[in-house]
This record gives structure tokens, C-alpha cells and sequence, in this order.
């Protein structure tokens, strides 16, 4: 359709105003898509179902596998935590490290604690950590791309 | 021992919780604990039996449903992330929209 030049410079001049007045509220209010934090995840749940098998022996035959993967995951979490507005990422992961919580680094710190962990415990566990790294691996994916 | 003994002793355990330390909501806090028990009713049931088998301790049991509410924690934080990306996508599209709709205006 044929526009008068007058109109469109006044359309495209309104158009500026409404944009450079939304400007501040069209910043995104959540990050974009990180590669690294999903790869991460998807690792590391690979790792620590593999881990978690171990733990019918004692600890201390694994625990500098064990270390490592505490220290892998302090990393994840120091990572997302540095991506401006990623909190919710951050607490994902901090919720799964926490040696003190129920996930992972609990897990970790229990069998230090008792040596040995029963297979049946292990195997319910393992359900637990792969659903808390899926809903990592979730939020990631559905992130804007860059 | 089975899902509906749990399941209702633990609704009268928080009914009692929440008339003393709840008043306002009780009936909020009662729901909230029915719909938990009701999301996690397969995991429950498993563990009831692994419980009864011997095949699970009372500690293993208290870590399990602990690790559950970790994972509630940590859905929620999905869902929250999700709908700020899903907000973000809609900004995207209004942007690109104006551009679009200034570039059409401008006669060739």
C-alpha cells in the first residue's frame, strides 16, 4: 500500500517515540541461552549417576573422585552465578551442591559420613539427582537464543 | 501399611500443625499438603514398600522425601525462569515488529 511520505515520517516518528520510550522496558528481564551451563549439566549427570553406583563401596576408595565432583559442580554454579540475571540457574545449582541439602552434595557428604551407602538407596537417589539435572538442563533449553 | 494410611495420617498431622501455627490459612496449608502427597503418590508408594521390604531405613526415608522437596524448590525455579524467557521472547517480537512496520512505512 502507497503511504504519503508525510504520514510514514510521522508514523515512523511516533514509532521511535514509543520505542525509545519502552526502551528501558524492553530490556530482557532474563538471560539468553548458555551453552557451556547445559553441557555442563548434561555431563555432569552422566558423572554423577556413574559416581553414585560406586557408593555400595567406601568412600575413601573414591574420594577423590568424589572431591572432584563437589569441586565440578561448585564451578557450575560459580559460572551460572556470574551471568547477569541468571539467579534462578544459580539456585538450581546451589540447591543441588549443597552439602547440607538433599541432593547431590548431600548425597556426596552422606556416604563420607557412612562409608558405605544400601543399592536400594542408591538406586532411588539416583532418580532424584537425574530429575534435578534434567530441570537444569530444562530451564537452559528454554532460554531465548542469542 | 499403605499409601491411604500415610497419606491421611499425615493430612491429620498438618491439619493439627496448621490450626495451631496457620489459623488464617489452614485450609491453604492442608490443600498445599494434599496436592504434594498426591504429586509424589507413585514415589510414596514405592517407598512404603521398599520400607515394608526392610529395604529402606527410616534415615534413607527422611532423605528421600527431603530430596523430594529439594526438587519442588528447584521446579519452581524452572517455571519461574521459563516465564521470564517466555516474556522476553514477546519483547523480541515487539521489537522486531517495529522495525519491520518502520522499514514497510518508509515509500521505496
Amino acid at each position: 500500500m502507497k503511504v504519503d511520505r508525510r504520514i510514514a515520517v510521522m508514523c515512523i516518528f511516533l514509532l521511535v517515540l514509543i520505542a525509545g520510550a519502552g526502551c528501558r522496558a524492553l530490556e530482557p528481564i532474563g538471560p539468553s541461552q548458555d551453552t557451556k551451563v547445559k553441557e555442563t549439566a548434561v555431563n555432569l549427570k552422566v558423572e554423577a549417576s556413574n559416581l553414585m553406583a560406586k557408593a555400595t563401596e567406601p568412600y575413601s576408595q573414591h574420594q577423590a573422585e568424589a572431591e572432584k565432583f563437589q569441586s565440578d559442580m561448585d564451578k557450575a554454579y560459580e559460572y551460572a552465578a556470574s551471568i547477569p540475571k541468571n539467579q534462578d540457574t544459580a539456585q538450581q545449582w546451589a540447591i543441588m551442591k549443597d552439602p547440607n541439602g538433599r541432593l547431590m552434595g548431600g548425597f556426596l557428604k552422606r556416604w563420607k559420613e557412612k562409608s558405605t551407602l544400601s543399592a536400594t538407596y542408591i538406586q532411588e537417589k539416583q532418580r532424584q539427582i537425574a530429575e534435578g539435572f534434567d530441570l537444569i538442563i530444562q530451564l537452559e533449553a528454554s532460554k531465548p537464543k542469542q | 501399611m499403605d499409601f491411604k494410611n500415610v497419606f491421611d495420617e499425615v493430612v491429620k498431622t498438618i491439619k493439627d500443625y496448621a490450626t495451631t501455627f496457620f489459623k488464617q490459612n489452614k485450609d491453604d496449608v492442608v490443600n498445599e499438603a494434599k496436592t504434594v502427597l498426591n504429586a509424589h503418590k507413585e514415589d510414596i508408594k514405592r517407598w512404603i514398600n521398599l520400607v515394608s521390604e526392610g529395604k529402606l531405613t527410616q534415615d534413607d526415608m527422611n532423605d528421600l522425601v527431603g530430596g523430594r522437596i529439594d526438587l519442588d524448590k528447584m521446579e519452581a525455579l524452572k517455571l519461574k525462569g521459563m516465564s521470564k524467557g517466555k516474556v522476553d521472547r514477546i519483547k523480541a517480537f515487539l521489537i522486531d515488529t517495529v522495525v519491520t512496520t518502520i522499514f514497510k512505512l518508509i515509500p521505496s
